[in-house]
């Protein structure tokens, strides 16, 4: 007897189906599990045997061989338990045999029979409609996961079940009985943004007093996705302004809602009952983060906090303090905004286009340039010297913010709120849709050094400043790219399609050397 | 080099005090050294024992001499001109002649490079290592005038304001030499490292300690007596109250030298030590003029550059008369930004009330600069209309950034 049924592995983020074929044979008692599969993989078959014990099937004395195809790609993290418990149910003839055909099967099996949940549902059932599979059969928990995934192939259908028992009976019954015994789940994308959108932020702008350079500097990032490096004396206001960028953020668009989702679905992150990330993630690793956590790897290849955070913010709080090593591994993937984790097994890719938000002090005691700072030169040197230069280089804007005078923080008077910022980034926005039609970015601070030419044009007057900024500013080759990046969002947000010079001027304004300087 | 006075420098453990003891007993016989080395045992105890006062030392010394005749002059000097080095001692004609007039003398000096020109004027810089914007600043434009008009620029390579002395005075095409705390052959500080080896080929670098000899706090003082020593004048750009820049304008009084003090803002730490000398006397340092007359005397109201290379003073054809006229002659001629109408040409008139609200020594952030440049101007800036005229002054020079976000006039540093 031989059944065969569809299910599905995560590898880092991506999912690939597998055929799980049983095929029960005489011969010494025996239930084996074959694939390449690693010893979690294969424990599935303890919690499968007992599981059918509880549920009331017997399975009689008999070589049970359970294979995982494809048997080239090493299987480590894959929950084996409801595919296998369908197939052995399938060859004893507990289920009819055409029931599991061209039908995909996940979920995890408690020794009591309990159908529990498994990551990566959003990704293997997107790849299940793309293969042409009409039925997933789910876990209860996974279900609404999994409607969000299907929402986009209309002739899918999506069951959840909660105990082997109920599957079972699902399968035995006729099209009407299935639907009573495990009414199908639908999601509506659309539906699930906008009423996550509604909850209003509680950091806004209209909230933070004085500021007004940071403020600028953040709407810039904002518009153009560029990382932002903070600094300034402890109390100023970076950790308020930091949340406060998430309320002048475009929305997420469907398609970047997805892709975050099915990183979060991998990581074991989605909510069961909003299985969609609607709002762009803000991660904030406290500085004693390791390495791996931080980008990502281990031993199952987990995605990292920096991949959490795609297509959101990455904020990293009192940027010396993080190791040396630490700082240095952020490196490439700020860079080619990919992680890519390698292994003996083969190498994965996760995406990692973020914006990253950094601060820290001046100085080691934290209140340069007031007088009151008492470190030496040395000290100081010393201390900005953690800051790898080549992790400076990708910060886009370098921006102060100083001590708020008292008269500031009681002006009665309103500052601007957080919406009229977002009007203008929004704006700032619909122009790099434009521009980037037909490039592969979708942002400023995507435009790498081959494409500076092609997308921030100058006129001669413009050249003839940059030449001057660049010899008494002595701008390296990475710090002209940079202001080019950032004074064509500030033309964007100026509603300007030439690059002026002021907007170079501001731009120039935000160069990180100030850092180094002393 | 008078291998016989390296030689002895060595064999009397580096002491001053000892060699020059010994050269008195000997009747300060030029060539005492060389007679000490083929001197008999016998003889030198005789020598010896007669020396007032110093008898604790005696045993000390005799063995020193001793043991140091078993090795060969010509070895030390020969291991000396490997690394480089040179060693002139008191007896030398090369030993230069204003540090064999102070009270007490070095007896022979280590130095790679070339030792100051006895004929040329010679400055001693010194200054904090903890500076401000201002200090900096100011010693580079102070020094790179002097040394462009042919002073010799002395200093300690030390952080601060002695680097910058040194640096300027090579850059603006003149000469600079550096006294060190430490063996002629090591760069203390490290960060100095670019101006050590410029000083090695286009100055010079000097050390009353043998090769090798690691910096030790105790022995700064003591070169800081070695740097007035080697000038003619000394001048203090900053100096905190009771700091070793302090200490070494006492070493120059003692040797009576004259000193200026570039004078500060009273409320600065970093001034103060400037303050109290100009208060006992010393000469105020306003602009590098000052400095200049002081070396060449005046010529139509101005120090003049023409003649100088070579030595040669100018004649002090139109000198004031009166200190009243002097007074008149001397004002607005501060190297501060002031009020020169020809700087602010050009601006437009949002730079223009920008730049007036910028300050030269208190750095000003964006926050601060916005709300004054609305109550003395009137204009209202949004900070990315600041921001850019800010950078454009920066360019053109007016403006600098003392620190990250903190902002500051400067003058234009076009050649005055």
């Amino acid at each position: 007897m031989f059944s065969t049924v569809i299910s599905g592995a995560i590898y880092g983020i991506q999912s690939y189906l597998v055929q799980v074929e049983t095929d029960i044979s005489d011969g010494l008692p025996v239930l084996s599990m074959v694939g390449f599969l690693s010893a979690q993989v294969r424990e599935s078959g303890e919690r499968v045997r007992v599981a059918l014990k509880n549920a009331g099937i017997r399975i009689p004395p008999s070589r049970i061989t359970v294979n995982v195809s494809p048997a080239n790609i090493p299987k480590y993290n894959m929950i084996l338990d409801l595919p296998a418990a369908a197939g052995i149910l399938s060859c004893l003839g507990r289920i009819p045999a055409h029931s599991l055909e061209n039908v995909f099967v996940a979920g995890e099996l408690g020794l009591d029979g309990e159908v529990k949940p498994v990551r990566g549902i959003l990704a293997m059932v997107e790849e299940a409609a793309a293969q042409g599979i009409r039925l997933c059969i789910l876990p209860a928990a996974n279900a609404m996961e999994g409607a969000v995934a299907a929402s986009r192939f209309p002739g899918m259908k999506i069951a959840g079940i909660g105990h082997l028992s109920q599957f079972m009976d699902y399968l035995r019954s006729g099209p009407e009985e299935r639907d009573r015994i495990a009414p199908p789940f639908t999601a509506d994308p659309g539906r699930l943004m906008q009423e996550q959108a509604k909850e209003q932020d509680e950091y806004d702008f209209a909230n933070v007093h004085g500021q007004s350079g940071a403020k600028r500097a953040l709407e810039i990032a904002a518009a153009g996705f560029h990382n932002v490096f903070m600094t300034g004396p402890p109390g100023s206001g970076k950790s308020m302004l930091s949340k406060c960028i998430r309320g002048i953020l475009p929305p997420m668009t469907l398609d970047e809602s997805m892709e975050v989702s099915r990183i979060y679905s991998a990581a074991g992150k989605l909510p069961e009952e909003r299985p969609l990330i609607v709002q762009r993630p803000f991660q904030s690793p406290h500085h004693s983060v390791t390495a791996p956590a931080l980008v990502g790897g281990g031993r199952l290849s987990s995605p990292g906090i920096l991949s959490l955070a795609h297509r959101g913010i990455l904020f990293l709080d009192e940027l010396p303090e993080f190791g040396r090593d630490t700082l240095n591994l952020l490196r490439q993937p700020m860079e080619d905004r990919q992680v890519v984790i390698s292994r003996l097994s083969g190498s994965c890719i996760y995406p990692a286009r973020c914006l990253v938000l950094a601060t820290a002090n001046l100085c080691p005691c934290g209140n340069a340039p007031l007088a009151k700072c008492r470190c030496t030169e040395r000290e100081i040197r010393r201390y900005r010297a953690k800051i790898p230069g080549p992790i400076m280089d990708r910060f886009d804007i370098c921006v102060e913010t100083p001590r708020t005078g008292i008269d500031v923080l009681m002006n009665p008077a309103r500052e601007e709120p957080s919406s009229a910022v977002l009007e203008r980034v929004l704006r700032a926005r619909d122009m790099q849709k434009e521009r980037f039609r037909d490039g592969g970015i979708f942002f400023n601070a995507e435009i790498g050094a081959g494409e500076i030419e092609r997308y921030c044009e100058l006129g001669s007057r413009q050249k003839k400043l940059v030449r001057q900024l660049s010899e008494s500013l002595s701008l390296s080759a990475r710090a002209y790219h940079r202001m080019l990046r950032t004074a064509r969002t500030i033309a964007d947000l100026a509603g300007s399609g030439p690059i002026l010079e002021e907007h170079l001027a501001e731009a120039a304004a935000y160069r990180t050397g100030a850092w180094e300087q002393l | 080099m008078d291998q016989y006075a390296l030689w002895l420098y060595e064999a009397a453990g580096y002491s001053r005090s000892r060699i020059f003891r010994l050269r008195k007993a000997m009747g300060e016989d030029p060539s005492f050294a060389e007679k000490l080395y083929y001197m008999t045992d016998k003889d030198t105890e005789d020598i010896i024992s007669n020396i007032p006062d110093y008898r604790g030392m005696n045993r000390e010394l005799f063995k020193g001499l001793a043991l140091a005749r078993k090795k060969e002059p010509a070895a030390a000097q020969d291991l000396l001109w490997k690394k480089e080095m040179e060693f002139v001692s008191y007896d030398e004609p090369g030993f230069p002649d204003r540090l064999r007039n102070i009270p007490d003398p070095p007896y022979g000096i280590y130095y790679i490079g070339s030792l100051p020109d006895p004929a040329l004027p010679s400055l001693a810089v010194v200054g904090a290592r903890k500076t401000t914007p201002y200090g900096r600043e100011q010693a580079g434009i102070f020094c790179r005038r002097l040394a462009g008009c042919g002073v010799q620029i002395i200093s300690g390579m030390a952080r601060g304001i002695d680097g910058i002395a040194g640096r300027t005075a090579l850059e603006a095409g003149g000469t600079s030499f550096a006294v060190l705390g430490c063996g002629a052959d090591i760069c203390y500080p490290p960060e100095n490292e670019d101006l050590y080896s410029d000083l090695a080929q286009y100055g010079g670098i000097l050390s009353e300690y043998p090769p090798g000899t690691k910096p030790v706090a105790r022995f700064f003082p003591s070169r800081n007596r070695i740097i007035s020593g080697l000038s003619d004048a000394l001048f203090v750009v900053e100096a905190r109250l009771q700091s070793g820049t302090q200490i070494t304008a006492g070493s120059a009084l003692e040797q009576g030298r004259d000193i200026f003090a570039l004078p500060g803002r009273v409320s600065d730490d970093a001034s103060a030590g400037c303050i109290s000398l100009l208060r006992d006397g010393a000469y105020i340092a306003a602009s590098p003029d000052d400095i200049l007359e002081y070396f060449f005397g005046v010529q139509d109201g101005e120090a003049s550059l023409a003649g100088i290379v070579g030595g040669a003073s100018l004649d002090l054809s139109k000198k004031p008369e009166g200190a009243s006229v002097r007074m008149s002659e001397r004002k607005d001629k501060t190297s501060g930004a002031a009020e020169d109408p020809g700087l602010v040409q050009g601006l437009s008139d949002t730079a223009r009330a920008v730049y007036s609200c910028l300050d030269t020594s208190t750095p000003k952030d964006l926050e601060e600069l916005m709300t004054d440049i609305k109550e003395e101007t009137g204009y209202d800036l949004k900070p990315q209309e600041l921001l850019s005229q800010l950078t454009l002054l920066c360019v053109s020079g007016h403006a600098g950034q003392a620190d990250a976000g903190f902002y500051i006039a400067k003058h234009r540093l076009s050649p005055m």
